[in-house]
């Protein structure tokens, strides 16, 4: 017991005896392990700063933030180190933070978008190829940087989106889920069937690849129009073919409904004066579209509706 | 060649053996697709489809017609085979997905029971080159079956799918082996109430398939943790002896690794937990 007292009296006098100046050998065996502690947890955090970002930010900006928080912990190490080196920053401190507030306020814009931008690599709202729309502007994500956000429009012109302006606007973000809904809202005659026409809309959205399965297609008369029955289709599709299968799909619903006599009207007003006789409705030269085909069989014989006058 | 099959069969923990016959070997008199390993300069006429490759002034011209649908494509190779093998139906129209969904007509199964169902599945034929090094390369895909797209689960958090209906079958029926494929299901409810199965969604890297003359194959394990959520694991064994499994596809895709894709536990086990009917 005595010997082990004794080992660590000469222990903490080895410690207080100085070393250079006012440094004594506990100061720098204290700074060196603090020394070694900040690079290792430096180098810890990076790496998992690294790895939390991994496929989801670009790998420069994923690096920048590494090398950004590697340094933010080298600085707090120096701060934790100073005082066992008796090194006063406390002059440099002042001076340094005058300097910060000038620049803070020189370069206010340029910070709120990069803390804009750091937080919107953790939220991920967007990421590098989605379609989205933010600020009116539509278009693909080309890059999501460090201060700001770049994406191409559908007409290949290239937008610049200040991070800032990014995380508080609202954003749409047309890829985010892996399937989307469309719809068509389809008019027929009154003359023709409906179900009829409803069972050709849902053959043709069977034979499309992409019209999905599940969730089901949906196909319904959703209005008694003035000129037309209103037939609403609803169509699932994977995001990223949406829009190739509503191209695809209007048109070939179109034929469908055209080769099983189904027609579109034209938005028509038939007038009637007194007893006058009902005439036979004329056609525009051209139209390519015969009486019955433009108006259907009801409107083509008002009779029943003159009785209701009468 | 003796075409019994060992099944597991379906009641409870106890798992009984029971030798299955199979629908062709009963005389079906169904015309068959030949797969496997040809010379480059091989030919198919069959049920539609033709396929060439002729040597042109040293290059090779691969010609391939399926009714209206065709393909042309210039190969520069000095010698070596073409093999024409099954492969996954999930490259057409596009690599829209990595999963296929198989729906057919509901299972009860009791707590603890186990059952082997033999479903159907769409085929893609896949035509690769191998040149004299070994290298091979997919050349081009061909398929007799339309195919058609689903959704697993929501549209949040769910998977597209290539979607399949199928009959049940508790014996493998004779099919058509260039239009669809077998494969057989081994279901497992280890939870301890009654589950009610209606799909299974496999990932493609699951998917083994094997072929020989008849039959185009692959097995697979669905374990129902719970009534509405089970794993689905591909199984990499032949349904019968003597079977050649077919090259794989996915070497030439870029799948994404398992633990980007949710749901996956490894390359070949996906969580169905969006419902199993």
């Amino acid at each position: 017991m005595a010997n082990n007292t004794t080992e660590i009296l000469v222990g903490n006098v080895f410690l207080d005896t100085p070393f250079f100046g006012e440094i004594t050998y506990g100061n720098l065996l204290a700074a060196i392990v603090i020394i070694i502690a900040t690079y290792v947890i430096a180098k810890v955090i990076s790496v998992v700063v690294m790895r939390v970002l991994a496929g989801k930010v670009e790998i420069n900006n994923s690096t920048f933030l590494a090398k950004l928080v590697r340094w933010g912990v080298y600085f707090i190490g120096i701060v934790a180190v100073s005082p066992f080196l008796h090194l006063d920053f406390s002059g440099l401190m002042v001076a340094g933070g005058i300097v910060a507030i000038a620049i803070g306020f020189a370069s206010q814009n340029t910070l709120s978008n990069f803390v804009a931008g750091v937080l919107l690599m953790f939220e991920r709202p967007v990421g590098v190829g989605d379609n989205i729309s933010v600020n009116g502007n539509e278009g693909y994500v080309e890059d999501i940087g460090i201060l700001s956000t770049t994406i191409r429009t559908y007409e290949g012109i290239f937008v610049r989106i200040p991070n800032e302006s990014m995380f508080s606007s609202n954003i749409t973000n047309y890829v985010a889920h892996i399937a989307r809904r469309f719809d068509f809202n389809i008019g027929i005659r009154y003359s023709d069937d409906a179900d009829k026409a409803i069972k050709v809309i849902k053959e043709v959205i069977e034979k499309h690849p992409y019209a999905l399965k599940s969730p089901a297609p949906s196909v319904y008369v959703d209005e008694l129009g003035n000129n037309s029955i209103n037939l609403k289709v609803r169509i699932w599709s994977p995001s990223g073919f949406w829009w190739d299968v509503r191209t695809d799909m209007l048109w070939k619903l179109f034929q469908a409904l055209r080769k099983a006599g189904i027609d579109i009207p034209f938005p028509q007003l038939t007038l009637w004066y007194g007893e006058e006789t009902p005439k036979p409705p004329k056609v525009t030269k051209g139209s390519g579209f015969s009486p019955q085909e433009v108006l259907g069989k009801s409107e083509a014989s008002p009779e029943n509706a003159v009785k209701e006058t009468k | 060649m003796n075409m019994a099959l060992k099944i597991l069969h379906s009641g409870g923990r106890k798992k009984e053996r029971e030798t299955v016959t199979y629908e062709h070997d009963n005389g079906s008199d169904l015309k068959q697709f030949a797969y496997g390993k040809f010379p480059i300069d091989y030919a198919v006429n069959f049920e539609g489809l033709n396929l060439a490759v002729d040597l042109d002034r040293g290059m090779y011209h691969y010609r391939r017609a399926l009714g209206d649908w065709k393909t042309e494509i210039n190969i520069s190779v000095n010698g070596g085979h073409m093999l024409i093998h099954p492969v996954e139906p999930l490259n057409l129209p596009d690599n829209l997905t990595d999963f296929m969904e198989i729906r057919f007509d509901p299972i009860k199964i009791e707590p603890s029971g186990i059952c082997v169902i033999f479903v159907t599945m769409p085929i893609e034929i896949g035509v690769f080159l191998e040149s004299p090094s070994g290298s091979t390369d997919i050349v081009d895909i061909v398929s007799y079956v339309y195919p058609k797209y689903s959704l697993y689960g929501g549209a949040n958090r769910g998977v597209v799918t290539r979607f399949n209906e199928s009959k049940v079958y508790y014996y493998p029926p004779a099919m058509k082996n260039y239009e669809a494929g077998l494969l057989k299901l081994e279901i497992e409810n280890r939870s301890d109430e009654w589950a009610t199965v209606g799909k299974a969604v496999i990932f493609q890297k699951g998917l083994y398939l094997y072929f020989d003359e008849k039959f185009v194959a692959a097995s697979a394990e669905m374990k129902i943790i719970s009534p509405d959520v089970a794993v689905v694991t591909g199984v990499d064994t032949p349904i019968r002896q003597g079977m050649t499994r077919s090259y794989r596809l996915f070497k030439n895709r870029k799948l994404s690794p398992f633990y980007n894709v949710p749901g996956m536990l490894n390359d070949t086990a996906y969580t169905m937990d969006m419902g199993l009917i």
